[in-house]
Protein backbone atom coordinates (compact mmCIF):
# COMPACT_ATOMS: atom_id res chain seq x y z
CA UNK A 1 0.00 0.00 0.00
CA UNK A 2 2.70 2.16 0.73
CA UNK A 3 4.10 1.68 -3.02
CA UNK A 4 0.46 2.70 -4.26
CA UNK A 5 0.52 6.16 -2.22
CA UNK A 6 4.26 6.73 -3.05
CA UNK A 7 3.19 6.17 -6.89
CA UNK A 8 0.01 8.65 -6.69
CA UNK A 9 2.33 11.15 -5.20
CA UNK A 10 4.83 11.01 -7.59
CA UNK A 11 2.06 11.36 -10.32
CA UNK A 12 0.55 14.39 -8.93
CA UNK A 13 3.89 15.76 -8.11
CA UNK A 14 5.23 14.71 -11.54
CA UNK A 15 2.73 17.08 -13.29
CA UNK A 16 3.59 20.33 -13.87
CA UNK A 17 -0.69 21.78 -14.43
CA UNK A 18 -1.63 19.65 -11.53
CA UNK A 19 0.73 21.49 -9.07
CA UNK A 20 -0.23 24.88 -10.47
CA UNK A 21 -3.76 24.15 -10.20
CA UNK A 22 -3.58 22.66 -6.74
CA UNK A 23 -1.13 25.86 -5.87
CA UNK A 24 -3.95 28.27 -7.64
CA UNK A 25 -6.59 26.70 -5.78
CA UNK A 26 -4.75 27.01 -2.40
CA UNK A 27 -4.26 30.60 -3.02
CA UNK A 28 -7.60 31.23 -3.70
CA UNK A 29 -8.63 29.43 -0.48
CA UNK A 30 -6.59 31.17 1.43
CA UNK A 31 -8.23 34.64 0.02
CA UNK A 32 -11.20 32.87 0.93
CA UNK A 33 -10.46 32.03 4.72
CA UNK A 34 -8.92 35.57 4.70
CA UNK A 35 -12.61 36.88 4.59
CA UNK A 36 -14.15 34.54 6.85
CA UNK A 37 -15.81 32.18 4.10
CA UNK A 38 -14.93 28.39 3.33
CA UNK A 39 -12.33 27.72 0.51
CA UNK A 40 -13.24 25.69 -3.15
CA UNK A 41 -12.46 22.53 -1.38
CA UNK A 42 -14.64 20.32 -3.44
CA UNK A 43 -12.57 21.62 -6.57
CA UNK A 44 -9.32 20.30 -5.00
CA UNK A 45 -11.21 16.71 -4.67
CA UNK A 46 -12.00 16.47 -7.92
CA UNK A 47 -8.55 17.45 -9.22
CA UNK A 48 -7.24 15.00 -6.29
CA UNK A 49 -9.60 12.19 -6.78
CA UNK A 50 -11.16 12.69 -9.83
CA UNK A 51 -10.34 9.27 -12.53
CA UNK A 52 -8.72 7.52 -9.17
CA UNK A 53 -8.68 4.50 -11.27
CA UNK A 54 -10.83 4.77 -14.33
CA UNK A 55 -7.31 6.78 -15.58
CA UNK A 56 -4.99 3.99 -14.66
CA UNK A 57 -6.78 1.07 -16.24
CA UNK A 58 -7.17 3.59 -19.81
CA UNK A 59 -3.32 4.06 -19.34
CA UNK A 60 -2.38 0.45 -19.10
CA UNK A 61 -0.89 1.20 -15.77
CA UNK A 62 -3.54 -0.32 -13.69
CA UNK A 63 -2.53 -3.40 -15.63
CA UNK A 64 0.88 -3.45 -14.99
CA UNK A 65 0.22 -3.00 -11.60
CA UNK A 66 -2.48 -5.99 -10.86
CA UNK A 67 0.20 -8.47 -12.58
CA UNK A 68 2.81 -7.42 -9.63
CA UNK A 69 2.01 -9.56 -6.26
CA UNK A 70 -0.48 -7.12 -4.00
CA UNK A 71 -4.00 -7.19 -3.89
CA UNK A 72 -6.58 -5.41 -5.61
CA UNK A 73 -7.80 -4.07 -2.24
CA UNK A 74 -4.32 -2.97 -1.49
CA UNK A 75 -4.31 -0.89 -4.41
CA UNK A 76 -7.50 0.84 -4.19
CA UNK A 77 -7.16 1.93 -0.56
CA UNK A 78 -3.77 2.78 -1.32
CA UNK A 79 -4.91 5.58 -3.60
CA UNK A 80 -7.74 6.49 -1.22
CA UNK A 81 -5.32 7.39 1.28
CA UNK A 82 -2.95 8.73 -1.24
CA UNK A 83 -5.98 11.29 -1.81
CA UNK A 84 -6.66 11.76 1.91
CA UNK A 85 -2.59 12.66 2.73
CA UNK A 86 -2.72 14.77 -0.43
CA UNK A 87 -5.91 16.64 0.85
CA UNK A 88 -4.18 17.33 4.19
CA UNK A 89 -1.54 18.82 2.96
CA UNK A 90 -2.95 20.77 0.42
CA UNK A 91 -5.46 22.24 2.94
CA UNK A 92 -2.22 22.47 5.70
CA UNK A 93 -0.54 24.83 2.41
CA UNK A 94 -4.36 26.93 2.68
CA UNK A 95 -3.99 27.55 6.54
CA UNK A 96 -0.75 28.51 5.98
CA UNK A 97 -0.95 31.18 3.19
CA UNK A 98 -3.71 32.34 4.87
CA UNK A 99 -1.83 33.00 7.95
CA UNK A 100 0.73 34.12 6.08
CA UNK A 101 -1.31 36.29 4.11
CA UNK A 102 -2.40 38.15 7.56
CA UNK A 103 0.88 38.99 8.56
CA UNK A 104 1.69 40.30 5.50
CA UNK A 105 -1.51 42.26 5.44
CA UNK A 106 -0.73 43.33 9.11
CA UNK A 107 2.72 44.12 8.63
CA UNK A 108 2.10 46.49 5.52
CA UNK A 109 -0.92 47.80 7.35
CA UNK A 110 -3.31 45.99 4.57
CA UNK A 111 -5.74 44.14 7.15
CA UNK A 112 -6.85 47.14 9.55
CA UNK A 113 -10.13 46.20 10.87
CA UNK A 114 -9.82 42.47 9.20
CA UNK A 115 -11.83 39.72 11.50
CA UNK A 116 -9.40 37.30 10.61
CA UNK A 117 -8.83 34.02 13.57
CA UNK A 118 -6.23 31.75 13.27
CA UNK A 119 -8.31 29.57 15.12
CA UNK A 120 -11.07 29.46 12.97
CA UNK A 121 -9.58 29.46 9.86
CA UNK A 122 -7.56 26.19 11.31
CA UNK A 123 -11.04 25.01 12.28
CA UNK A 124 -12.77 25.34 8.77
CA UNK A 125 -9.53 23.34 7.26
CA UNK A 126 -10.30 21.00 9.38
CA UNK A 127 -13.82 20.96 9.05
CA UNK A 128 -13.06 20.42 5.13
CA UNK A 129 -11.03 17.15 5.79
CA UNK A 130 -13.94 14.75 6.67
CA UNK A 131 -16.06 15.90 3.52
CA UNK A 132 -13.18 15.25 1.44
CA UNK A 133 -12.52 12.20 2.70
CA UNK A 134 -16.62 11.30 1.94
CA UNK A 135 -16.04 13.31 -1.92
CA UNK A 136 -13.31 10.45 -2.34
CA UNK A 137 -15.01 7.90 -1.41
CA UNK A 138 -17.98 8.35 -3.70
CA UNK A 139 -15.92 9.12 -6.56
CA UNK A 140 -13.09 6.24 -5.58
CA UNK A 141 -16.41 4.20 -6.02
CA UNK A 142 -17.77 5.41 -9.35
CA UNK A 143 -13.94 5.14 -10.80
CA UNK A 144 -14.19 1.80 -10.13
CA UNK A 145 -16.44 1.28 -13.22
CA UNK A 146 -17.08 4.18 -14.76
CA UNK A 147 -14.41 5.41 -17.53
CA UNK A 148 -12.32 8.81 -17.77
CA UNK A 149 -13.76 11.54 -15.89
CA UNK A 150 -17.33 9.45 -15.63
CA UNK A 151 -16.71 9.51 -11.55
CA UNK A 152 -16.61 13.49 -11.58
CA UNK A 153 -19.75 13.76 -14.13
CA UNK A 154 -21.75 10.85 -11.73
CA UNK A 155 -20.99 12.82 -8.45
CA UNK A 156 -22.22 16.37 -9.72
CA UNK A 157 -25.41 14.73 -11.86
CA UNK A 158 -25.61 12.63 -8.49
CA UNK A 159 -25.36 15.82 -6.36
CA UNK A 160 -27.34 17.54 -9.00
CA UNK A 161 -30.43 15.52 -8.46
CA UNK A 162 -30.29 14.96 -5.24
CA UNK A 163 -30.62 18.65 -4.76
CA UNK A 164 -33.14 19.36 -7.14
CA UNK A 165 -35.55 16.93 -7.21
CA UNK A 166 -36.72 17.31 -3.88
CA UNK A 167 -37.05 21.52 -4.82
CA UNK A 168 -39.54 20.73 -7.74
CA UNK A 169 -41.72 18.03 -5.32
CA UNK A 170 -42.25 20.76 -3.12
CA UNK A 171 -43.07 22.89 -5.43
CA UNK A 172 -45.42 19.87 -6.95
CA UNK A 173 -46.50 19.85 -3.31
CA UNK A 174 -45.64 16.39 -3.30
CA UNK A 175 -44.70 15.55 0.20
CA UNK A 176 -43.56 11.73 -0.10
CA UNK A 177 -40.83 12.30 -3.07
CA UNK A 178 -39.77 15.53 -0.82
CA UNK A 179 -38.94 13.01 2.08
CA UNK A 180 -37.90 10.37 0.42
CA UNK A 181 -34.54 12.63 -1.56
CA UNK A 182 -34.39 14.05 1.99
CA UNK A 183 -33.83 10.79 3.88
CA UNK A 184 -32.09 9.65 0.37
CA UNK A 185 -29.58 12.98 0.35
CA UNK A 186 -29.02 12.53 4.68
CA UNK A 187 -27.78 9.02 4.09
CA UNK A 188 -26.05 9.37 0.76
CA UNK A 189 -24.29 12.14 1.61
CA UNK A 190 -24.83 13.32 5.14
CA UNK A 191 -23.34 16.38 6.71
CA UNK A 192 -22.43 16.14 10.40
CA UNK A 193 -22.04 19.65 11.91
CA UNK A 194 -18.03 19.39 11.96
CA UNK A 195 -17.57 22.19 13.83
CA UNK A 196 -19.24 20.96 16.94
CA UNK A 197 -17.57 17.02 15.95
CA UNK A 198 -14.41 18.94 16.66
CA UNK A 199 -15.39 20.68 20.01
CA UNK A 200 -16.34 16.87 21.02
CA UNK A 201 -19.59 16.14 20.09
CA UNK A 202 -18.77 13.15 18.22
CA UNK A 203 -22.42 11.76 19.23
CA UNK A 204 -24.70 12.53 16.66
CA UNK A 205 -26.98 10.92 14.00
CA UNK A 206 -25.49 12.61 11.45
CA UNK A 207 -21.90 11.59 12.32
CA UNK A 208 -22.81 7.48 12.13
CA UNK A 209 -24.80 7.88 8.70
CA UNK A 210 -21.02 9.82 7.98
CA UNK A 211 -19.12 6.61 8.95
CA UNK A 212 -21.70 4.47 7.15
CA UNK A 213 -21.99 5.77 4.39
CA UNK A 214 -17.86 6.43 4.11
CA UNK A 215 -17.34 2.66 5.06
CA UNK A 216 -20.39 2.07 2.73
CA UNK A 217 -18.80 3.37 -0.28
CA UNK A 218 -14.81 1.97 0.17
CA UNK A 219 -16.83 -1.37 0.43
CA UNK A 220 -18.74 -1.16 -2.65
CA UNK A 221 -15.81 0.59 -4.35
CA UNK A 222 -13.44 -2.74 -3.14
CA UNK A 223 -16.15 -5.49 -4.03
CA UNK A 224 -17.11 -3.76 -7.55
CA UNK A 225 -12.79 -3.49 -8.54
CA UNK A 226 -12.36 -6.95 -7.14
CA UNK A 227 -14.72 -8.05 -9.38
CA UNK A 228 -13.78 -6.06 -12.95
CA UNK A 229 -11.99 -7.57 -15.81
CA UNK A 230 -9.32 -5.02 -17.42
CA UNK A 231 -8.57 -5.94 -21.01
CA UNK A 232 -5.08 -5.13 -22.13
CA UNK A 233 -5.18 -4.48 -26.44
CA UNK A 234 -7.51 -5.79 -28.86
CA UNK A 235 -6.06 -9.05 -30.03
CA UNK B 1 3.62 -25.83 -15.65
CA UNK B 2 0.91 -24.10 -17.18
CA UNK B 3 -2.08 -25.52 -18.28
CA UNK B 4 -4.88 -23.81 -20.16
CA UNK B 5 -7.78 -26.00 -20.74
CA UNK B 6 -10.61 -25.51 -23.09
CA UNK B 7 -11.01 -21.84 -22.43
CA UNK B 8 -13.35 -19.50 -23.98
CA UNK B 9 -13.44 -15.72 -24.05
CA UNK B 10 -16.34 -13.27 -25.07
CA UNK B 11 -16.51 -9.87 -25.69
CA UNK B 12 -19.46 -7.48 -25.70
CA UNK B 13 -23.21 -8.53 -24.88
CA UNK B 14 -25.52 -9.20 -27.27
CA UNK B 15 -25.51 -8.89 -31.15
CA UNK B 16 -22.31 -7.56 -30.67
CA UNK B 17 -20.70 -10.28 -28.46
CA UNK B 18 -17.76 -11.52 -30.27
CA UNK B 19 -15.54 -13.99 -29.49
CA UNK B 20 -11.90 -13.84 -28.83
CA UNK B 21 -11.14 -17.24 -27.46
CA UNK B 22 -12.69 -20.46 -28.54
CA UNK B 23 -11.81 -23.72 -26.65
CA UNK B 24 -7.80 -23.41 -25.99
CA UNK B 25 -6.04 -25.90 -24.38
CA UNK B 26 -2.89 -25.84 -23.98
CA UNK B 27 0.21 -27.54 -21.77
CA UNK B 28 3.69 -25.05 -21.27
CA UNK B 29 6.16 -27.14 -19.45
CA UNK B 30 8.56 -25.75 -16.70
CA UNK B 31 11.46 -23.74 -18.45
CA UNK B 32 9.83 -23.71 -22.24
CA UNK B 33 10.10 -21.06 -24.25
CA UNK B 34 6.46 -21.18 -26.26
CA UNK B 35 5.39 -18.47 -29.26
CA UNK B 36 2.35 -16.97 -29.37
CA UNK B 37 1.73 -16.47 -33.39
CA UNK B 38 -1.58 -15.08 -35.14
CA UNK B 39 -2.95 -12.60 -36.80
CA UNK B 40 -4.56 -9.59 -35.39
CA UNK B 41 -7.20 -10.45 -33.40
CA UNK B 42 -6.64 -13.90 -32.98
CA UNK B 43 -7.00 -13.79 -29.14
CA UNK B 44 -3.08 -14.02 -28.55
CA UNK B 45 -3.21 -10.83 -26.05
CA UNK B 46 -6.53 -11.65 -24.27
CA UNK B 47 -4.65 -15.01 -23.83
CA UNK B 48 -1.90 -13.80 -21.94
CA UNK B 49 -4.72 -11.16 -19.82
CA UNK B 50 -6.11 -14.69 -18.94
CA UNK B 51 -3.42 -16.18 -17.53
CA UNK B 52 -2.70 -12.65 -15.62
CA UNK B 53 -5.48 -12.91 -14.02
CA UNK B 54 -6.73 -9.50 -15.92
CA UNK B 55 -9.49 -11.56 -17.52
CA UNK B 56 -11.43 -14.59 -16.33
CA UNK B 57 -12.48 -16.91 -18.76
CA UNK B 58 -15.74 -17.38 -19.74
CA UNK B 59 -15.23 -21.03 -19.21
CA UNK B 60 -12.52 -23.48 -19.09
CA UNK B 61 -10.06 -23.36 -16.82
CA UNK B 62 -6.22 -21.86 -16.27
CA UNK B 63 -3.71 -23.12 -13.70
CA UNK B 64 0.12 -22.18 -12.89
CA UNK B 65 1.48 -24.62 -10.61
CA UNK B 66 -1.55 -25.90 -9.69
CA UNK B 67 -2.78 -22.32 -8.82
CA UNK B 68 -4.99 -20.01 -10.50
CA UNK B 69 -3.23 -17.27 -12.41
CA UNK B 70 -4.15 -14.30 -9.92
CA UNK B 71 -2.92 -15.92 -6.77
CA UNK B 72 -0.26 -13.65 -5.21
CA UNK B 73 2.37 -16.44 -5.42
CA UNK B 74 2.30 -16.48 -8.81
CA UNK B 75 2.56 -12.92 -9.29
CA UNK B 76 5.39 -12.95 -7.20
CA UNK B 77 7.06 -15.15 -9.48
CA UNK B 78 6.34 -13.69 -12.77
CA UNK B 79 6.97 -11.00 -15.13
CA UNK B 80 4.70 -9.26 -17.44
CA UNK B 81 5.67 -7.19 -20.47
CA UNK B 82 2.61 -5.18 -21.86
CA UNK B 83 2.20 -4.32 -25.78
CA UNK B 84 0.80 -1.28 -25.26
CA UNK B 85 3.07 1.23 -22.89
CA UNK B 86 1.23 3.66 -22.50
CA UNK B 87 1.87 4.19 -18.59
CA UNK B 88 2.57 6.49 -15.73
CA UNK B 89 4.28 9.09 -18.37
CA UNK B 90 4.58 12.25 -16.08
CA UNK B 91 7.27 9.33 -14.27
CA UNK B 92 10.63 9.21 -15.29
CA UNK B 93 12.06 6.04 -15.99
CA UNK B 94 14.03 5.89 -12.61
CA UNK B 95 10.92 6.54 -10.83
CA UNK B 96 8.84 3.72 -12.85
CA UNK B 97 11.33 1.33 -12.54
CA UNK B 98 12.24 1.96 -8.55
CA UNK B 99 8.51 1.37 -8.49
CA UNK B 100 8.46 -1.20 -10.05
CA UNK B 101 10.89 -3.21 -8.18
CA UNK B 102 9.25 -2.15 -4.90
CA UNK B 103 5.58 -3.46 -6.50
CA UNK B 104 7.76 -7.30 -7.09
CA UNK B 105 8.35 -6.98 -3.34
CA UNK B 106 12.02 -6.47 -4.11
CA UNK B 107 13.98 -5.28 -0.89
CA UNK B 108 13.64 -1.65 -1.08
CA UNK B 109 17.74 -1.43 0.13
CA UNK B 110 18.35 -2.57 -3.64
CA UNK B 111 16.65 -0.33 -5.17
CA UNK B 112 19.28 2.20 -6.59
CA UNK B 113 21.07 -0.90 -7.37
CA UNK B 114 18.74 -3.26 -9.02
CA UNK B 115 17.01 -0.21 -11.18
CA UNK B 116 20.89 0.36 -12.52
CA UNK B 117 21.75 -2.86 -13.38
CA UNK B 118 18.07 -3.64 -14.97
CA UNK B 119 18.55 -0.63 -17.28
CA UNK B 120 21.99 -1.08 -18.02
CA UNK B 121 20.70 -4.91 -19.16
CA UNK B 122 18.94 -3.07 -21.62
CA UNK B 123 21.17 -0.11 -22.83
CA UNK B 124 19.03 2.63 -21.21
CA UNK B 125 22.33 4.58 -19.82
CA UNK B 126 21.52 6.66 -16.36
CA UNK B 127 20.66 10.06 -18.30
CA UNK B 128 17.79 8.46 -20.04
CA UNK B 129 16.48 7.06 -16.58
CA UNK B 130 16.18 10.93 -15.34
CA UNK B 131 14.01 11.57 -18.12
CA UNK B 132 10.69 11.23 -18.28
CA UNK B 133 8.74 8.47 -19.99
CA UNK B 134 6.59 11.03 -21.94
CA UNK B 135 10.08 12.02 -23.68
CA UNK B 136 10.87 8.50 -24.86
CA UNK B 137 10.70 7.12 -28.22
CA UNK B 138 8.93 3.82 -28.48
CA UNK B 139 11.90 1.55 -28.55
CA UNK B 140 13.14 3.11 -25.00
CA UNK B 141 10.06 2.49 -23.75
CA UNK B 142 9.58 -1.15 -24.80
CA UNK B 143 13.30 -1.32 -23.10
CA UNK B 144 12.47 -0.04 -19.84
CA UNK B 145 9.37 -2.48 -20.30
CA UNK B 146 11.86 -5.31 -20.83
CA UNK B 147 13.69 -4.13 -17.44
CA UNK B 148 10.61 -4.00 -15.49
CA UNK B 149 9.58 -7.44 -16.26
CA UNK B 150 13.06 -9.34 -16.10
CA UNK B 151 13.00 -7.77 -12.37
CA UNK B 152 14.25 -10.44 -9.59
CA UNK B 153 14.41 -13.07 -12.30
CA UNK B 154 11.10 -14.37 -12.56
CA UNK B 155 10.18 -17.88 -13.18
CA UNK B 156 7.60 -16.81 -15.68
CA UNK B 157 7.79 -14.57 -18.29
CA UNK B 158 4.96 -12.97 -19.86
CA UNK B 159 5.86 -10.92 -22.96
CA UNK B 160 3.83 -9.01 -25.31
CA UNK B 161 5.45 -7.91 -28.06
CA UNK B 162 8.71 -7.13 -26.36
CA UNK B 163 10.77 -5.97 -29.87
CA UNK B 164 7.70 -4.07 -31.68
CA UNK B 165 9.24 -0.58 -32.79
CA UNK B 166 12.52 -1.51 -31.34
CA UNK B 167 15.96 -0.77 -33.89
CA UNK B 168 18.01 -3.85 -34.74
CA UNK B 169 20.30 -3.41 -31.62
CA UNK B 170 17.18 -3.06 -29.42
CA UNK B 171 15.95 -6.40 -30.82
CA UNK B 172 19.03 -7.81 -29.81
CA UNK B 173 19.00 -6.70 -26.41
CA UNK B 174 15.74 -8.17 -26.16
CA UNK B 175 16.67 -11.54 -27.68
CA UNK B 176 19.61 -11.99 -25.35
CA UNK B 177 17.48 -11.04 -22.48
CA UNK B 178 15.02 -13.58 -23.23
CA UNK B 179 17.97 -15.96 -24.39
CA UNK B 180 18.93 -15.53 -20.61
CA UNK B 181 15.96 -16.21 -19.08
CA UNK B 182 15.75 -19.73 -20.57
CA UNK B 183 18.97 -20.47 -19.79
CA UNK B 184 18.30 -20.23 -16.10
CA UNK B 185 15.28 -21.98 -16.76
CA UNK B 186 12.25 -19.42 -16.93
CA UNK B 187 9.17 -20.60 -18.45
CA UNK B 188 7.99 -17.96 -21.24
CA UNK B 189 4.97 -17.17 -23.18
CA UNK B 190 6.25 -14.77 -25.61
CA UNK B 191 3.38 -13.18 -27.96
CA UNK B 192 5.51 -11.71 -30.92
CA UNK B 193 4.55 -11.15 -34.81
CA UNK B 194 8.39 -10.81 -35.23
CA UNK B 195 8.32 -14.31 -36.54
CA UNK B 196 12.24 -14.60 -36.80
CA UNK B 197 12.79 -13.81 -33.17
CA UNK B 198 10.10 -16.18 -32.67
CA UNK B 199 12.26 -18.87 -34.22
CA UNK B 200 15.03 -18.03 -32.30
CA UNK B 201 14.04 -18.38 -28.84
CA UNK B 202 11.04 -20.58 -28.83
CA UNK B 203 11.01 -23.89 -28.39
CA UNK B 204 7.39 -24.36 -29.48
CA UNK B 205 5.45 -22.12 -31.54
CA UNK B 206 1.16 -22.02 -31.04
CA UNK B 207 -1.06 -20.57 -33.78
CA UNK B 208 -3.94 -18.70 -32.99
CA UNK B 209 -6.51 -18.16 -35.31
CA UNK B 210 -10.19 -16.35 -35.01
CA UNK B 211 -9.49 -17.29 -31.42
CA UNK B 212 -8.98 -21.27 -31.77
CA UNK B 213 -5.79 -22.94 -31.40
CA UNK B 214 -5.13 -24.14 -35.12
CA UNK B 215 -1.83 -25.34 -34.53
CA UNK B 216 1.35 -26.25 -32.81
CA UNK B 217 4.53 -26.72 -33.79
CA UNK B 218 7.82 -27.94 -32.20
CA UNK B 219 11.22 -25.81 -33.22
CA UNK B 220 13.83 -27.69 -31.22
CA UNK B 221 14.39 -30.71 -29.51
CA UNK B 222 13.79 -34.37 -30.74
CA UNK B 223 10.21 -34.25 -31.77
CA UNK B 224 10.95 -30.57 -33.98
CA UNK B 225 9.22 -30.44 -36.96
CA UNK B 226 11.13 -30.69 -40.39
CA UNK B 227 12.62 -27.41 -41.63
CA UNK B 228 12.97 -25.68 -44.96
CA UNK B 229 16.74 -25.43 -46.38
CA UNK B 230 18.36 -23.07 -48.33
CA UNK B 231 21.64 -23.67 -49.98
CA UNK B 232 23.72 -21.28 -51.63
CA UNK B 233 25.89 -22.61 -54.66
CA UNK B 234 27.42 -21.76 -57.80
CA UNK B 235 24.08 -19.65 -58.91
CA UNK B 236 25.24 -20.81 -62.85
CA UNK B 237 25.32 -24.68 -61.82
CA UNK B 238 22.18 -23.88 -59.34
CA UNK B 239 19.29 -25.60 -61.36
CA UNK B 240 21.96 -28.94 -61.76
CA UNK B 241 22.38 -28.89 -58.26
CA UNK B 242 18.75 -28.98 -57.30
CA UNK B 243 18.41 -31.92 -59.85
CA UNK B 244 20.85 -33.61 -58.16
CA UNK B 245 19.33 -33.52 -54.57
CA UNK B 246 15.83 -34.16 -56.55
CA UNK B 247 17.54 -37.48 -58.18
CA UNK B 248 18.88 -38.07 -54.39
CA UNK B 249 14.96 -37.36 -52.66
CA UNK B 250 15.31 -33.94 -51.30
CA UNK B 251 12.15 -32.03 -52.09
CA UNK B 252 14.58 -29.70 -53.89
CA UNK B 253 14.21 -26.87 -56.24
CA UNK B 254 16.23 -23.91 -58.14
CA UNK B 255 14.97 -20.28 -56.76
CA UNK B 256 14.79 -17.36 -58.80
CA UNK B 257 18.08 -15.60 -56.56
CA UNK B 258 20.16 -19.01 -57.38
CA UNK B 259 19.18 -20.65 -54.34
CA UNK B 260 18.41 -24.25 -53.75
CA UNK B 261 15.81 -24.41 -51.27
CA UNK B 262 14.87 -27.99 -49.75
CA UNK B 263 11.19 -28.36 -47.85
CA UNK B 264 10.82 -29.97 -45.01
CA UNK B 265 14.18 -31.33 -44.09
CA UNK B 266 15.85 -32.67 -40.69
CA UNK B 267 19.00 -31.27 -39.77
CA UNK B 268 20.91 -34.94 -40.47
CA UNK B 269 18.81 -34.31 -44.08
CA UNK B 270 20.82 -30.66 -44.30
CA UNK B 271 23.92 -32.24 -43.33
CA UNK B 272 23.39 -35.19 -45.88
CA UNK B 273 22.50 -32.73 -49.14
CA UNK B 274 25.45 -30.57 -48.21
CA UNK B 275 27.76 -33.72 -48.35
CA UNK B 276 26.28 -34.95 -51.71
CA UNK B 277 27.01 -31.56 -53.50
CA UNK B 278 30.43 -31.42 -52.18
CA UNK B 279 31.50 -34.88 -53.22
CA UNK B 280 29.55 -34.18 -56.57
CA UNK B 281 31.77 -30.87 -56.94
CA UNK B 282 29.30 -28.19 -56.52
CA UNK B 283 31.02 -25.45 -53.91
CA UNK B 284 28.38 -24.55 -51.03
CA UNK B 285 29.08 -21.08 -49.85
CA UNK B 286 26.11 -21.15 -47.25
CA UNK B 287 23.33 -23.52 -46.04
CA UNK B 288 20.55 -22.44 -43.44
CA UNK B 289 17.51 -23.97 -42.04
CA UNK B 290 14.21 -22.21 -40.84
CA UNK B 291 11.06 -23.25 -39.36
CA UNK B 292 9.43 -21.28 -42.05
CA UNK B 293 6.95 -19.74 -39.64
CA UNK B 294 5.55 -17.58 -42.26
CA UNK B 295 4.33 -21.04 -44.19
CA UNK B 296 3.36 -22.38 -41.21
CA UNK B 297 1.06 -19.12 -40.69
CA UNK B 298 -0.62 -19.06 -43.92
CA UNK B 299 -1.13 -22.48 -43.70
CA UNK B 300 -2.97 -22.70 -40.27
CA UNK B 301 -4.96 -19.75 -41.89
Amino acid sequence: MTETIRRYMAQKLGSVGTCLTLLLLAILSAVMLQAGRNGPTFLTVFVLAGGLVSRDAASGALQMILSRPILRAEYLLGRYFAVLLALTGYLALTFLLAMGIDRVGNAAGWSAGSSFSAATAFARCAEDLPKGALMAAVLLFFSTFLRGFGDVLAFVMGSAILAIVPQIAMGLKQAGIVRAFQSLSANLSPEPQWNQVLHGALMQPATGRYALALAGYLLLATVIFNRREFSYGAD
Amino acid sequence: MIAIQNVSKSYGRGLRRAKALDGVSLEVAQGETLGLIGPNGAGKTTLLSCLLGLLRPDNGTIRIDGLVPDDLSVRARSGYMPERLGFDRDLTGRAFLESHWRLSGGDPRRTDDEVSGAAGKVGLDPGALARRLRTYSRGMLQRVGVAQALFGDPELLFLDEPASGTDPMGVAVVRDRILEAKTRGATIILNSHQLAEVERVCDRVAFLDRGRLAGIETLRGTNAAPRAATIRTDPARAAEAAFLLASQGFEARREPDGTIHIASARDEDIARAVGALALAGFPVFEARSSADLESLFRGAR
